[in-house]
């Protein structure tokens, strides 16, 4: 992993995920004052087939992020859904090798699996008690100026050793190594 | 915020309605009428609060061509903090010859009446809404510019703040002037008087003219500040300070404003715009905020507008055909300008169907946004 990438990808499967990313990366010494470098893949037209665009768009992603010399970081952030974590994570990588394309080994991703849905991280972040294993409950949309201050706490969060709030939800906790390899 | 905008018999605008939300992408095919809604955004504006006559710019040749109607219906619904407000506003033509005259206007708040001019009497409604005042008036022009603030008409007048303080901005830095003969409260459209502009920021909102040089610093390579030269009460020139070599190294230079590429002007009109004019509840509409400006450059700046403005409660329409604003705005916030036929303009949400994984900005540059 780069101390700091030239260029930072963001692959999201909707805006609540990519403004998270972004407005973590906000608060990382190595870019808040270099945004510029931060691309955003964009989101697709369709609002209900974020998680497929995802998975289409992953082995085009990590191909060009492979094929620089220049450092790159690659960020991806999908929902588990109905899957475990690492299952989810496992579809990314299976669409690797249907691509013919080695799999992740050293390469700077980074992949961040919220269970349901980014919102449930958001709320937990800003101390709120939430559920994340029922899909249909906790779903009212987050503000933009909540997701900011999320970001905030998260950052504080993925530091090594902090204290963790009481309200972390498992996927999230699990996630913190993988935002704080991020910066 | 506005919420609605209806207009009537003014140009491809017929029986036109609008309900933009607090952050908006209109899109649409060149001649839809997308730059027609902030005209008139701006006209009322214009007309209601900066004092202009309706002669100029309203009837004549500005009504539907292919109508043969007399009067002009404008109508702005804008919540407030106090609640919700409606300005209407008629113009027809009268006398020999013809010349424009204002048949009606009225702001309310929550249906209940501040100020009203009919039959060429102004009807002035204070707090309480009660009818205390009334004179003849002059039907070219809007009493409503004349008023001043007084401590029983501050429901009238956070209107009129509003109003006055709505932009409709379409950034052309080939225009962006570098002299500063004074101080002027409001940019151009073009932001020619950019350098006027800023020397009354510099003076009036220091703090976002910091916020602005940070600003400024992480997107322009070198940049360290604006500055005003020049004798205090005369004419001023815009400088731009530069640093060749690298941050707390090598040598600061002063650079005239107009020696900025068109690209480095955009990005400081732009940014400036961001931080000093999207003010609590204000309303900021930018036409092609994307033109001259580097493909790099748009998304932090996207990002940071849209952000301040969901933080303060301040609104923004943008017109664009780019795809790096269709695809980032165009999901959730797009809408599609549209006309049949050369006839009237309509407007409807963009909503491609739930399983595509096209991007906004291919599904436009396919056409099928009419699927």
């Amino acid at each position: 992993m780069p101390d700091r990438a030239s260029i930072v990808v963001i692959l999201a499967e909707d805006q609540e995920h990519q403004n998270l990313v972004w407005h973590y990366l906000k608060h990382c010494t190595a870019y808040k004052k270099k945004m510029g470098c931060v691309r955003k893949v964009p989101l697709p037209g369709g609002r209900g087939c974020g998680s497929q665009y995802v998975r289409q768009q992953f082995p085009g992603q990590v191909a060009a992020c492979r094929g620089r010399h220049a450092s790159n970081l690659l960020i991806v952030i999908t929902d588990a859904d109905h899957l475990s974590a690492a299952e989810r994570e496992q579809t990314l990588c299976d669409e690797l090798t249907q691509n013919n394309q080695p799999a992740i080994g050293e390469d700077p991703i980074v992949i961040l699996v919220p269970k349901w849905q980014v919102e449930t991280w958001v709320k937990c972040l800003l101390g709120q008690a939430v559920q994340e294993d029922d899909k249909d409950t906790d779903k009212p949309a987050v503000t933009a100026p909540q997701v900011i201050a999320a970001a905030s706490t998260l950052h504080d969060w993925a530091r090594l050793n902090a204290q963790i709030g009481a309200t972390c939800v498992d996927s999230l906790r699990s996630a913190l190594p993988r935002w704080r390899r991020i910066g | 915020m506005l919420t609605r905008l209806y207009c009537d018999n003014y140009k491809c605008l017929v029986n036109f309605e609008f309900q933009p939300g607090a952050t908006q992408l209109l899109m649409g095919r060149n001649g839809a009428g997308k730059s027609t809604v902030f005209e008139v955004l701006e006209l009322i504006r214009d007309f209601a609060a900066r004092g202009e006559t309706c002669e100029d710019r309203l009837v004549g040749q500005t009504r539907t061509r292919w109508q043969d109607l007399p009067d002009q219906r404008f109508e702005l619904d804008v919540n407030g903090t106090l609640g919700k407000y409606t300005y209407e506003l008629v113009v027809d033509e009268s006398g020999r010859p013809l010349r424009p005259r204002v048949k009606k206007e009225r702001l309310s708040l929550e249906g209940k009446p501040l100020y009203l001019f009919e039959d060429g009497i102004v009807h002035l409604h204070n707090d309480r809404f009660e009818d205390r005042t009334q004179f003849e008036f002059f039907p070219r022009r809007s009493f409503l510019a004349e008023i001043e603030s007084r401590p029983d008409n501050t429901k009238l007048m956070w209107f009129k703040s509003w109003l006055e303080r709505l932009l409709c901005v379409q950034v052309n830095p080939k225009r962006m002037r570098s002299d500063a003969e004074k101080e002027v409260l409001y940019p151009t459209p073009d932001l020619s008087n950019f350098a006027e502009w800023y020397r009354h920021l510099r003076q009036d909102s220091s703090a976002a003219t910091d916020e602005l040089r940070s600003s400024l610093q992480e997107v322009i390579d070198g940049f360290e500040g604006l500055d005003l030269k020049g004798p205090p009460s005369g004419t001023r020139l815009l400088q731009v300070a530069v640093r060749t070599g690298g941050a707390g190294k090598g040598k600061s230079q002063q650079y005239g404003f107009d020696e900025l590429s068109d690209g480095q002007r955009a990005l400081v009109g732009l940014y400036t715009l961001l931080h000093c004019a999207l003010t609590d509840h204000s309303t900021l509409c930018i036409d092609e905020p994307d033109n001259f400006v580097a493909l790099r450059e748009i998304q932090p700046w996207l990002s940071d507008i849209l952000d301040r403005a969901q933080g303060n409660g301040s609104q923004v329409l943008l017109i664009s055909h780019h795809p790096e604003l269709l695809n980032q705005l165009a999901t959730r916030n797009g809408v599609i300008i549209e006309r049949t036929d050369a006839g009237p303009t309509r407007v409807r949400p963009f909503a491609p169907p739930d399983d595509w994984t096209l991007t906004p900005a291919e599904i436009i540059a396919r056409g099928w946004e009419h699927a």
